[in-house]
């Protein structure tokens, strides 16, 4: 579930203001993973940042997992906001290089003072799930670029968030690499759903071959947001 | 817990970084810890030898240093009917072993002494008790502690030959005692003392507990005089205040290094992991707790540093304790301070020393990463602008800082500590302006010189500029040390200069004898009268000589309290040996003639005084009021002098004593020849009356002697804070090398050569060095200028003559070419 309103975004360049999206209304009462296409530059990584509080729009609302993110919210209730409720997978993985893979996932339980052992099964079982569960020790600088990808789903996911934010998760791998990301996503965020959550998935992408059946799709154009649902 | 383990896991990855930050506090706190231990220990042995010679005792009747009659005692005892009264017999005497050795012989009565003993004085009971028999009757036996004794290597029964004043004599070891409170000294029955040191019917001083100081009436008269025991302690300790606070501001002075270096390492560690604190922010790390984080970290790695530099700070106490106890005793008291013991207190400064330090130089790098934005990759570049943001904020903040810093000054003369504070805030507010100075070098530098060097050189030296956020840091870190050498090297040279000017003056004589001393700057002591007549009669000298002048210092009381005061015979000569301050116009006459004295720079300093002003001194027939007819420069004691003409203080003090004699040679003569022959006079003289004779030269070398011996500490100093600016450098260097192991990259996969990419670095570590050096000049100059002028002046009460040695200037330029090169 996912509603803007009247939400706009500008940058100033040379003492020119140019805007990404101006006024734009969106009222999603489901909870089908969204995806947010387009090309670079088009401005789907500014428009998720704006959604998960990590940017702020110059006006207009966002209502995302129940909150209200608007001016009025400041950095740190956004801060906080985003470690209770989302799940970040990012396209260059951003795993924490001075720390081991076990370390990596159970960070968010960690902030989250959610460190219980039966919370850290549960990580486990999903690392188990990704198939990464002999490299809990590793460190990341040892692991591929898929095997980072999806430790850094597990750790996403690991303190059961609301919203999984996904900006460019298959971004830096080959395509069998991101099939298979793209599949265990989807995979990870149903069971969550199925088991405690409803986890909707936000992905920002320039690949259209990451888009299911069912998803709603959202592009911006000509500073205006196109909805469509996938078929 | 996983935070601190990712800070960890960074930290041990750059463990070399890591290590020179944490050798960077380490070193500042073992200044500190090793400062402060000497301190406290020359303190404590301080104390100890004024429970040694005081304990219980609430008052004591002495004759201002002199020798009081013993039948005082008895009429105390007698007609006054006071139990609590004991005599007591304490000279310095030097014991003969491999070298000489200072050491106190303390006269006591064992059966008038039961009342003063403290719980304590377990040696003393011991003694009553087992072998007090001994005591009283042996010959010339005395007991010693245990720790004397290893320290003079001696054993019971054993023989030592000591001195006083001109005589040697001997003593017997009765027995070795397990006692601290008798380290240092040897302890004889009274009349054994009195024996040992040729005084037969007089005493040093009556301990007395008594409650009302009216008690002994009448008996307090003419020169005799009751004085409180702990007023004493009192005035002695803050004698040395002066000179220990000096102390405390130099130690710290490296640890404001230090902190420089801490500030270096963490912001490096920050921007370094820009990217992990923007995903931290991401995840939902709230900027308070990236704050938090920083500083742990410095915690962690100031709680390490502290811990290895309290320990070094201990070693290194063994070696400074040296110069500090030999500066002591030159200048202050006769002290022996047996060992340094690491206090609790002294780790808890140390601690606090290193972990505020550490937290001074994290703050604005913990800020910084607070800032940090949620998973932005920061740019290199961005970190520039806000530096160069910063940067904009840095010149109101320098002169707010150098403003208050003057404000101070100008208001806070009495109080030193806040001097040192002022003169903190300048020095710290002309610091900061060195960022914003390369700044504004930098285009000229480009223009001038930069374009004209290789393309390799000018990645080097660019990449300086370039990188402000970083480099200008350590040329401020690197430009402090050197400023402090320079200011430490003009301030001490400049004194060394005015010493050697004064000392030109002042000698006029061109033998002076002396009676043996066991301060180097006081001579309290008597030549005896055979002594005297012996040189007033040898043929050698009354045929070479013109005049024969006669000093007697001696101390006195006063309205302002126990002074020191040195009656001189009267010359021309003499005259134009003291240069004035100020003076009265008719001060020759006024000296001369008149109840006028003249006084020294400290003295006047001291209390304040002016040419024309009064003051009271006990003569031999009371209270006399005497004016000041001139304050002249004098470099001999912090404490300050009264110089009074021979002919009134004989009279007035009723004392015929001399300390020492000044021959002048008549003109015309083969100085040097003639010296020679007089010495060798002397030396047969010596043989007999133990006294000490110097040329001229001799006494003037020596004296420099000992000024160099006090300010070595300084160049220990000096040393260690050039030190932690060389490990700045090469910190420095291996941030900007880890940051641009990407660039190097690129420009060996374009082929440059390894040997360009060292090139790249010397050139980098060279113009660091070079734009220290230039900026330290001017700010060492102020610092020597406030050193000299203000801090010096108001420590001590000394006018010191600035002098530079433009040679030093050169120095510091090779000093900070060749700290860079190394790091290079």
């Amino acid at each position: 579930m996912l509603k803007l309103i009247n939400l706009s975004k500008s940058f100033t360049e040379a003492d020119q203001k140019t805007f990404i999206f101006e006024n734009i209304n969106l009222d999603l009462k489901t909870n089908a993973p969204i995806i947010i296409l387009g090309s670079s530059g088009s401005g789907k990584t500014t428009l998720l940042n704006i959604i998960s509080g990590i940017d702020q729009a110059d006006s207009g609302e966002v209502i995302i997992a129940g909150t209200t993110l608007d001016k009025h919210h400041n950095q740190n209730q956004n801060t906080l906001f985003r470690k209770e409720n989302l799940g970040f997978v990012f396209q260059f993985y951003n795993l924490i290089p001075t720390l081991n893979v076990e370390d990596n996932i159970l960070l968010p339980l960690e902030l989250n003072h959610k460190n219980t052992s039966e919370n850290k099964n549960y990580v486990i079982n999903l690392l188990d799930r990704v198939g990464l569960k002999h490299r809990l020790k590793s460190f990341p600088d040892m692991l591929s670029g898929g095997e980072q990808q999806r430790i850094s789903l597990v750790r996403a996911l690991g303190h059961k968030p609301k919203v999984l934010i996904a900006d460019e998760p298959t971004g830096n791998l080959d395509k069998a690499n991101s099939e298979k990301i793209n599949k265990l996503m989807r995979e990870l965020c149903q069971l969550n759903t199925t088991q405690l959550n409803t986890v909707q998935l936000i992905m920002a992408t320039h690949n259209p071959d990451l888009i299911e059946n069912g998803d709603i799709v959202l592009e911006i154009n000509n500073k205006n947001i196109i909805v469509s649902n996938a078929e | 817990m996983i935070l601190i383990k990712s800070s960890c896991r960074y930290f041990t990855k750059h463990y070399l970084q890591t290590v020179l930050a944490l050798i960077g506090i380490l070193l500042g706190v073992s200044i500190v810890v090793a400062i402060d231990l000497c301190i406290v220990s020359s303190q404590k042995a301080f104390k100890t030898s004024l429970e040694q010679s005081f304990g219980k005792t609430t008052h004591y009747l002495s004759a201002s240093g002199n020798d009081i009659s013993q039948e005082i005692y008895t009429k105390i005892k007698k007609e006054k009917q006071i139990d609590q009264a004991t005599p007591v017999i304490e000279k310095n005497i030097l014991i003969k072993t491999n070298d000489w050795v200072r050491i106190k012989l303390l006269g006591l009565d064992p059966f008038s002494y039961q009342g003063f003993k403290t719980t304590s004085d377990k040696g003393l009971d011991e003694l009553s008790q087992a072998s007090l028999k001994d005591f009283l009757l042996c010959d010339n036996c005395g007991y010693i502690s245990s720790k004397t004794a290893k320290k003079l290597n001696i054993q019971k029964h054993q023989e030592l030959v000591f001195q006083h004043e001109s005589s040697y004599k001997k003593i017997r070891i009765l027995d070795i005692i397990d006692d601290d409170k008798l380290d240092n000294l040897i302890l004889v029955d009274i009349s054994t003392a009195q024996k040992l040191l040729d005084q037969p019917n007089t005493i040093s001083r009556i301990d007395l507990i008594i409650k009302d100081p009216n008690e002994l009436g009448e008996l307090v008269s003419g020169d005799l005089e009751l004085v409180e025991s702990l007023k004493n302690k009192k005035s002695t300790q803050k004698m040395l205040s002066s000179f220990n606070l000096n102390l405390y501001s130099l130690s710290f002075l490296s640890l404001i290094v230090a902190v420089f270096l801490i500030y270096n390492t963490m912001s490096f560690s920050i921007v370094q992991r820009q990217t992990i604190f923007g995903i931290f922010r991401t995840l939902g790390l709230s900027s308070r707790e990236i704050f938090g984080l920083v500083i742990k970290e410095t915690l962690i790695l100031s709680v390490i540093a502290s811990v290895i530099g309290i320990a070094l700070g201990y070693g290194l106490a063994q070696i400074l304790i040296k110069f500090i106890s030999q500066t002591i005793n030159d200048l202050y008291f006769v002290v022996e301070i047996s060992e340094v013991k690491l206090e609790i207190f002294t780790i808890l400064k140390g601690l606090v020393a290193g972990i505020l330090s550490a937290l001074l130089g994290a703050c604005l790098p913990a800020y910084q990463a607070s800032l940090s934005p949620a998973i932005q990759h920061t740019k290199r570049s961005s970190q520039e602008r806000e530096f160069d943001n910063y940067l904009k904020h840095l010149w109101k903040i320098s002169i707010a800082s150098i403003s208050l810093g003057f404000i101070i000054l100008g208001f806070s003369e009495d109080y030193l500590i806040i001097n040192f504070m002022a003169l903190a805030l300048i020095l710290v507010g002309v610091a900061i302006l060195v960022p914003n100075c390369i700044k504004i070098i930098s285009s000229g530098f480009d223009r001038v010189l930069v374009s004209k060097l290789s393309p390799i050189n000018k990645i080097g030296i660019r990449s300086i500029f370039r990188n402000l956020s970083r480099t200008a840091i350590t040329i401020t870190a690197l430009s402090m040390a050197l400023s402090i050498a320079l200011a430490l090297d003009i301030t001490v040279g400049s004194f060394r200069k005015t010493v050697i000017d004064w000392l030109s003056a002042t000698l006029q004589s061109d033998i002076y004898i002396s009676a043996p001393s066991l301060s180097a700057n006081k001579t309290t002591g008597n030549l005896s009268e055979e002594l005297q007549q012996e040189i007033y009669k040898n043929p050698i000298i009354q045929k070479s000589s013109q005049n024969i002048i006669s000093y007697r210092n001696n101390w006195v009381k006063s309205n302002l309290g126990e002074l020191m005061i040195a009656s001189i015979d009267f010359n021309e000569r003499i005259e134009k040996s003291f240069e004035f301050k100020e003076k009265s116009s008719n001060w020759t006459s006024d000296f001369t003639e008149n109840d006028s004295i003249i006084i020294s720079e400290p003295l006047a300093f001291r209390f304040k005084l002016k040419t024309g002003d009064s003051i009271n001194l006990k003569t031999r027939y009371g209270f006399k009021q005497f004016r000041v007819a001139g304050i002249f420069y004098d470099y001999g004691n912090e404490q300050g002098i009264i110089m009074i003409h021979n002919k009134k203080y004989k009279k007035l003090w009723m004392d015929k004593k001399i300390s020492s004699l000044g021959i002048m040679l008549k003109p015309n003569l083969d100085k040097d020849l003639t010296i020679g022959s007089i010495k060798q006079e002397l030396a047969q003289l010596n043989t007999v009356h133990n006294f000490n004779y110097r040329s001229n030269s001799d006494l003037k070398q020596e004296t420099l002697r000992i000024f160099d011996r006090t300010f070595q500490i300084t160049k220990a100093l000096k040393i260690i804070t050039i030190l932690i600016a060389f490990i700045s450098i090469i910190s420095t260097l291996l941030a900007m090398n880890i940051e641009k192991k990407k660039e190097y990259a690129i420009l060996e996969a374009l082929g440059t050569t390894r040997k360009n990419l060292a090139q790249i670095t010397l050139a980098q570590s060279l113009s660091i060095g070079f734009l220290s050096a230039i900026f330290s000049l001017p700010l060492g100059l102020l610092q020597a200028v406030l050193l000299i002028n203000v801090i010096n002046y108001r420590s001590f009460g000394w006018t010191l003559r600035f002098h530079q040695d433009y040679s030093i200037f050169i120095q510091i330029l090779v000093i900070a070419i060749l700290a860079s090169l190394i790091a290079g």
